[in-house]
Order: C-alpha cells, then structure tokens, then sequence
C-alpha cells in the first residue's frame, strides 16, 4: 500500500467518525427546531471540525515529504485529480438532493429551520472529504495499490 | 470501432536484461513501487518524462519499451 494511499484510508476514517458524530448530535432529540436555544450542541458541532482538522494537521505532518524517501509520484497525482473531478459531482449532486429533499419537506410551510443552513454547511465539508478519500481509495484499487 | 492499449515490456527488461529489482528501479527514476507495479501490470500509463526515465535505466529507446496495440471491435 503506497503512503498516499494510507493517507486516504486514514482520512476516510477520520471524516467517517466526525459525519457519525454530526449525524447524531443533528438528528437526536429536537436539534433541528431548537438549533438557537441549544449552544451547547452547537458548539459540540464545531468543535467536531476541530477533530477533523486536527486529524487532516496530524496526518499531513506524518505523510510529509521526507529525505530519501518518495511520499507521492505522478500516479499518487493522477489519482488525485481523478478522485477530486469525481467528488465534485458527487458532492453538487448531494447539495442538489438534500436542498430538494429540503424543498419537498418545507414546501407547504414555506420556511425551512435556520438548522438546515448549517446542516447544509457543515455537511458539505464531512462530505467532500469523505467522498474525496473514498474516490481516492477506489481509484487505488483500481489502477493499483 | 477500434480501441487503443499501450503494451509495455518493463518486466521482461527490468529482470532480464537489467537484472533490478522493482524497488529499484522506481528509486532510480523517482517514482514508488507501487508505480512500477502498476506499470508492470499495465493499469497505468506513465508520463512521457516517466517513460523515457525508465528507457533510459533500462538501456532500450521508448519505442522498444511501449507498443501501441489496436484492438479492433465490430
């Protein structure tokens, strides 16, 4: 297994447990109409991006270039570009079905809760990693690992 | 309708006539083993600075290296 794609799976692993735990801490109890009484969930919510991140600074340090030894060459570049143009389909199509999905709910009602708007902001970046990682891993199968 | 697959005798040189290791031919044109392998396996087809790099290791020209093979659908 080549070091960037070691690098794949630990990020898929990172932003799979941060999306499991947005997922719970959004959908328990009545988050999504009680989003501006309850700071406390939402700050649970930003400090999950802490963990992200921290996770992403965390993996760049040990996968950084290094003497005498080749963390990325062309094909580690070419998968890269690959699973990126892949995962900017995939995550427009996900914004397009979660606003229309949104769009179908709220539609008799007429307002959809603020709590969406940061569903929708938060979730974008949980998924652009993950599916960003999960592309890369494919195309590691696939052109080799 | 035709479709085109570039061939490539890497292998074959690389243990043959050049007697290296995959190991050591990627730390000896810049790339990771797991590049070598999947040249070897022909899932990848490298760049042209790539493929005159290992031409070049392996002491042959890039013609004799890579084939353009045509296969030809109904």
């Amino acid at each position: 297994m080549s070091l960037k794609m070691k690098h794949s799976v630990y990020t898929l692993i990172i932003w799979s447990v941060v999306s499991i735990l947005l997922a719970i801490l959004f959908f328990s109890g009545d988050t999504i109409n009680t989003w501006g009484d309850n700071r406390i969930k939402t700050l649970l919510m930003a400090a999950l991006f802490l963990i992200g991140y921290v996770g992403n600074t965390i993996l760049w340090l040990i996968f950084r270039k290094r003497k005498n030894k080749i963390v990325k060459d062309e094909r580690d570049n070419y998968i890269s570009l690959k699973s990126t143009s892949a995962s900017y389909i995939a995550t427009t199509v996900y914004i397009f079905i979660l606003a229309i999905s949104l769009y179908i709910k709220y539609e008799s009602i007429g307002s959809v809760p603020v709590a969406w708007l940061w569903f929708i902001a938060y979730s974008l970046v949980v998924v652009s990693f993950l599916i960003t990682s999960a592309f890369s891993l494919i195309y590691y199968y696939k052109i080799g690992k | 309708m035709s479709e085109e697959k570039i061939k490539n005798n890497i292998r074959i040189l690389r243990r043959g006539k050049a007697d290296i290791t995959q190991d050591e031919l990627a730390h000896l044109v810049g790339c990771t083993r797991q590049t070598i392998v999947a040249l070897e396996k022909e899932k990848y087809n490298p760049s042209l600075s790539l493929a005159i790099k290992i031409a070049h290791v392996l002491d042959v020209s890039v013609d004799v290296l890579f084939t353009l093979e045509e296969k030809i659908e109904e």
